[in-house]
């Protein structure tokens, strides 16, 4: 579908078909970040076993959703904004949470007992959701050249910003 | 197009058209010589046409950038994850039946 049946945007070119999966990943990056502070809520409220905290590698997943989201806007960035990374807030703070969700892996592998490592990474993961909004809205509060696709009223901001 | 855009069009045009011919013209200063004159005096409907057809260019964009290879590059990534993601739940399988069936054998 991406290939075939999408057309190519008119002024970008091609480079804007890797937006199909740069936004799908930031999405489902921030979201996997809300289930992982969700169940780290279950956890603590109920201390049960079944909310998948005691189980080892559950945060890999959504790290390399994140790691997609930046290294594809990076490349994208490059031919549209002529650099491949400006500390913009929209990038700053997604890079943020991406290392905030790398500091929790390596704190959950380097915890031995198994009820020490859930509770600190349900604490972590609820700490660490903070990161979330403040990257959704860091487009809407902060002067940026990040484009706001959704919610935003400005035509300009519906395609790509220069 | 409006008034205010052609009048800003043409200036433009004028201006980068005499920088245009000025630089053309710049290395021919020093030198001496009916040839070279002549071979500067040739050059500015050259580099005056060339002028023109750059501004065209990058006032009237024919086409989309080409961004083939930004393209493959964002791809290569992805799919890369996607590999390495599929690689890491193969080789997690494998060392939970591993484990499963060292227990299993413990259990005998």
């Amino acid at each position: 579908m991406v290939f075939f049946y999408a057309p190519m945007e008119a002024v970008m070119g091609q480079v804007q078909r890797v937006f199909y999966f740069h936004v799908a990943a930031g999405w489902v990056g921030m979201l996997s970040f809300l289930v992982a502070a969700v169940a780290g809520i279950a956890y603590l409220a109920h201390q049960k076993e079944q909310v998948g905290y005691r189980r080892p590698g559950l945060g890999g997943d959504r790290h390399g959703v994140c790691f997609i989201n930046i290294v594809t806007g990076s490349i994208w960035a490059r031919p549209i904004w002529n650099t491949w990374w400006t500390w913009d807030p929209r990038l700053t703070t997604a890079t943020i949470m991406e290392l905030i969700y790398a500091a929790y892996l390596m704190l959950r592998q380097g915890i031995e007992d198994p009820d020490r490592r859930a509770r600190f990474g349900a604490v972590y993961a609820i700490m660490g959701f903070v990161s979330v909004p403040l990257t959704f809205f860091s487009i809407r509060l902060f002067r940026t050249i990040h484009p706001v696709v959704i919610g935003s009223n400005q035509p300009g901001a519906k395609a790509h910003s220069i | 197009m409006t008034p205010i855009m052609l009048q800003t069009f043409l200036f433009s045009l004028l201006v980068f058209s005499i920088c245009i011919c000025r630089s053309a013209l710049a290395p021919q200063a020093g030198r001496s010589g009916g040839a070279d004159e002549a071979q500067g005096n040739h050059l500015i409907p050259l580099f005056l046409a060339r002028g023109v057809k750059m501004l065209m260019s990058m006032i009237l964009q024919e086409g989309p950038a080409q961004t083939t290879n930004y393209m493959i590059m964002g791809y290569v990534v992805i799919f890369g994850m996607m590999l390495i993601y599929i690689a890491s739940l193969y080789l997690r399988q494998r060392n939970l039946k591993q484990d499963l069936e060292l227990m299993e054998e413990l259990k005998d």
